[in-house]
């Protein structure tokens, strides 16, 4: 490989975190995560929508926390130690978002990943934009503004 | 312009608050028709400071506006027992007020100051050429007043045997104002000497300030003093650190030349002038008790509301660091007697910081107020209308963002209430009222609200006008017959609705009553408006205290923790299920003492699945807001906490089909969330 298709490779990789939700792969912007912290019970809210755990208190600050089974159309278990809260920022605001496990952080280039098939495939295909297959494993890359319902309502 | 940032703030802060006392003054003179002399030397001191800093700032065209007004006040002061044309000067003086905030706003803006300030200075000057006509006498000693400074040579008075010195000059370290310092050594050293000169020679700037601090400030002069005498006297000076008087000889090539041709320092004169100015107030500050105003001024410090708002965060999370400390489970339930007793004078001394923090940023509403004043006073010059303002209460204290939220929505109201509101003098006269119309401006604390009203004793509202203007807007929805006054008068809140025909400078410019709803909304409150034909009309606006740091009473429905406010809390008890009836429709009501008040489950109100459902098994808490009062009915309580509010996460909305009810949480000593009710939606 030449020099110039290594530089213009490197321009192009991203990192994703790697997480289980029902033995399916999904990835998200490393950019967006801010910690990843153990499992804790949260507190529920009024009227809480089904795929919204409550919130829990990280250091002060209320965040709302997300079941990521749920909310991606899973079913939902009784989680054990292994799961863990993904905090992401959105909006200036923390979102936990609660997955099965954490895998890895992965380097993907740009020309690894697709355009999500359009297959009517319930809600995981609305919620993924992207899917990259590497070393023979297919991730699913989240849409974030899809799963956390930003940017489309008001 | 290249004038730092800081000295700019400075510049517009002191401005404001200038201007801000100067129209008080006005406003206390004009009861009297007329200023004592304390007020106007107060004008004139005024006028003087603002002409120096803003000639410091190089804003000539309010450098000489001011410079008029002190003009016209110079010459009054000097016959203060004239009768002049007091009407026309109060007038003057407002516009020139009104001037000066506007380029002071622009300013503030970032905009360039492009306000012509020459017609104002054109009346000012008419204005005294007058007073000069009525009153020939003081004319002549005022004509030179203005120019005082300027004027102010040394006296000469040359016996040829006066000696050269050089004085050398150290302020202390942080003195700050050097250049100021340095000015009011020269007025001592002017007194003394028959010529002198000064290194820097330019006073003015910080390079003069920046100088002075390194090098020391350098005099030469000849005198006829003795060297001891001039050493005396110079060192009366405030700050000075160090002071020496070398005599030397004046052919000394160190002596500028400007002393040997026997020039006197008439060169640097107009920069003096606006250091004239500075150190006139300086002194005053320094030296106190010179006035009472600027001793006052000199205990405020301005702050950036920023950093009032990150110390009183930081305050709300050591309160519960604090309970989580103490509260701690590792100590387990044995007795820990000497922690115990620092931990109760931790707790007391964190009270007492908290209650400091929070009073730091509640201002007075009284400089809000004050501000009413200027607009009816203007108003009703404008539209002929007599009219009082009466204000109660101004000292009434609230957080400052409630004063810039209810700045808008108070003008707006006392301009309707002047412009339809209250009758013009003959009506009113004839409807058998004091011709003088009167508004009464009212600010009150109830527990957990600050309460303004306006009330005015005009017309009062017009039901038939009300409702046909809004059938013609089609804002109706439902038959005019079935609504209640209060309901009608509630449609001037409504977007769209105006009741005045004309659009006039001040009231009526299709932004509306629903304005001020919305913006009195922004901060919680609320604004309900009552009237009563012929008699008047009461705007009340309720704005709760922003207070982030609350005592609640804790208690769970099911899983859920909730706080509600201690304030609105009347007493909660076990319910004797006797007492609690279902009426007719359906609602739960319960008595206690003797009164009926409905019952709400909040496990109902909150969809709350695993909370306990029988009356006999819970517990019921008597609830009293200012609006209403009723019960609750919860499963356990828990006691009394004290608790930092959090706003909710605006995510949350996306996370809930409903977050009424709730007014934000608190994070308690253990860690635990706890929802804060919001006891005026709960029903």
């Amino acid at each position: 490989m030449d020099e110039q298709n290594i530089t213009g490779l490197e321009d192009d990789i991203e990192e994703y975190l790697v997480f289980t939700v029902d033995k399916i792969d999904f990835g998200i912007d490393i950019g967006l995560v801010q910690e990843i912290i153990e499992i804790q019970p949260a507190s529920p809210i009024p009227n809480g929508l089904d795929f919204c755990s409550g919130i829990i208190n990280i250091r002060g600050m209320i965040v709302p926390v997300l079941d990521m089974r749920r909310k991606l159309g899973f079913q939902p278990v009784e989680y054990d130690d292994r799961a863990c809260i993904i905090v992401i920022l959105l909006e200036a605001e923390l979102v936990g978002a609660i997955v099965d496990s954490v895998q890895d952080v992965i380097h993907i280039s740009a020309r690894d990943l697709l355009d999500s098939p359009a297959i009517s495939g319930g809600e995981q295909a609305y919620y993924t934009s992207k899917i990259a297959s590497i070393d023979g494993k297919i991730r699913q890359i989240l849409n974030v503004n899809a799963v956390f319902d930003i940017g489309n309502d008001d | 312009m290249n004038v730092d940032e800081s000295m700019l703030d400075v510049y517009i802060y002191e401005t404001q608050q200038l201007l801000e006392s100067l129209e008080n003054t006005l406003f206390a003179g004009e009861n009297d028709k007329k200023l004592n002399t304390e007020q106007i030397n107060e004008v004139f001191r005024i006028m003087h400071t603002i002409k120096g800093a803003s000639a410091m700032m190089e804003f000539e065209h309010m450098a000489k506006l001011a410079h008029s007004l002190e003009d016209m006040f110079a010459l009054i002061r000097e016959n203060d027992a004239g009768s002049y044309d007091w009407p026309a000067i109060f007038d003057n003086v407002f516009s020139a007020i009104s001037f000066f905030n506007g380029e002071l706003a622009k300013l503030l803006d970032k905009q360039t100051m492009d306000g012509d300030s020459s017609d104002l200075i054109a009346k000012l000057k008419l204005l005294v050429a007058r007073m000069k006509g009525e009153s020939a006498a003081p004319a002549a000693t005022a004509k030179k007043e203005p120019e005082a400074v300027t004027a102010e040579t040394p006296v000469f008075d040359h016996k040829g045997d006066e000696a050269y010195y050089k004085v050398k000059l150290f302020f202390e370290e942080n003195s700050q104002m050097e250049n100021i310092r340095a000015f009011g050594v020269v007025q001592a050293v002017r007194k003394i000497s028959v010529r002198f000169a000064h290194i820097p020679e330019d006073l003015n700037g910080d390079a003069a300030t920046e100088e002075i601090r390194n090098n020391g400030f350098l005099v030469f002069l000849q005198s006829g003093e003795n060297p001891d005498r001039i050493k005396a006297l110079l060192e009366t000076t405030l700050f000075l650190k160090s002071c020496s008087v070398l005599p030397i000889d004046g052919d000394d090539e160190e002596v500028p030349a400007a002393i040997r041709q026997g020039r006197d320092t008439a060169g640097a004169e107009a920069a003096h002038e606006t250091l004239q100015a500075k150190a006139d107030d300086h002194q005053a500050n320094g030296e106190g008790g010179v006035s009472l105003e600027s001793v006052a001024k000199q205990n405020f410090i301005s702050v950036n509301v920023n950093k009032l708002d990150n110390l009183l965060n930081i305050v709300g999370e050591i309160v519960t660091a604090q309970s989580m400390v103490i509260n701690n489970a590792d100590f387990g339930d044995r007795q820990h007697d000497s922690f115990d007793s620092a931990a109760q004078q931790l707790h007391s001394l964190i009270n007492e910081l908290q209650d400091i923090v929070m009073s730091i940023r509640m201002i007075p509403v009284s400089t809000l107020f004050q501000k009413m004043r200027r607009l009816v006073r203007d108003m009703s010059k404008k539209f002929g209308k007599q009219i009082e303002l009466e204000i109660i209460g101004e000292e009434t204290e609230v957080d400052k963002n409630v004063i810039d939220y209810l700045s808008d929505p108070l003008l707006h109201i006392i301009r309707n209430s002047v412009d339809h509101g209250i009758e013009d003098a003959a009506t009113r006269t004839s409807n058998g009222k004091p011709a003088y119309g009167k508004i009464t401006l009212e600010a009150r604390m109830t527990g957990s609200d600050v309460i303004v009203t306006i009330t005015d004793d005009g017309g009062g509202l017009s039901r038939d006008n009300i409702l046909k203007k809004a059938s013609e807007k089609g804002l109706l929805t439902k038959p005019e017959s079935e609504m209640s006054d209060k309901e009608v008068y509630g449609l001037i809140f409504l977007p769209g609705f105006s009741t005045k025909d004309q659009v006039t400078e001040f009231s009526g410019r299709g932004v509306g009553m629903d304005v001020v709803r919305k913006n009195i909304g922004v901060i919680g409150g609320s604004v309900t408006v009552d009237s009563t034909p012929g008699m008047g009309t009461t705007h009340t606006i309720r704005i709760p205290l922003t207070l982030t740091i609350v005592d609640g009473m804790k208690f769970n429905v099911g899983k859920m923790n909730f706080i509600v406010p201690t304030v609105s809390v009347r007493s909660a008890v076990k319910p004797d299920v006797k007492d609690i009836f279902t009426d007719p429709e359906g609602n739960e009501m319960i008595m206690l003492l003797g009164n009926v008040y409905s019952l709400i489950r909040l496990s109902r109100f909150f969809n709350i699945e695993d909370a306990v459902t029988d009356l006999a098994d819970g517990m019921v808490m008597h609830i009293a807001s200012e609006e209403r009062e009723f019960c609750i009915f919860f499963d356990h309580l828990d006691g009394e906490y004290q608790v930092v509010v959090k706003k909710l996460p605006n995510y949350l909305k996306h996370c809930s089909s409903s977050l009424d009810g709730v007014s934000g949480c608190a994070i308690l000593g253990d860690g635990s969330i706890n929802l804060i009710i919001d006891v005026n939606s709960v029903q």
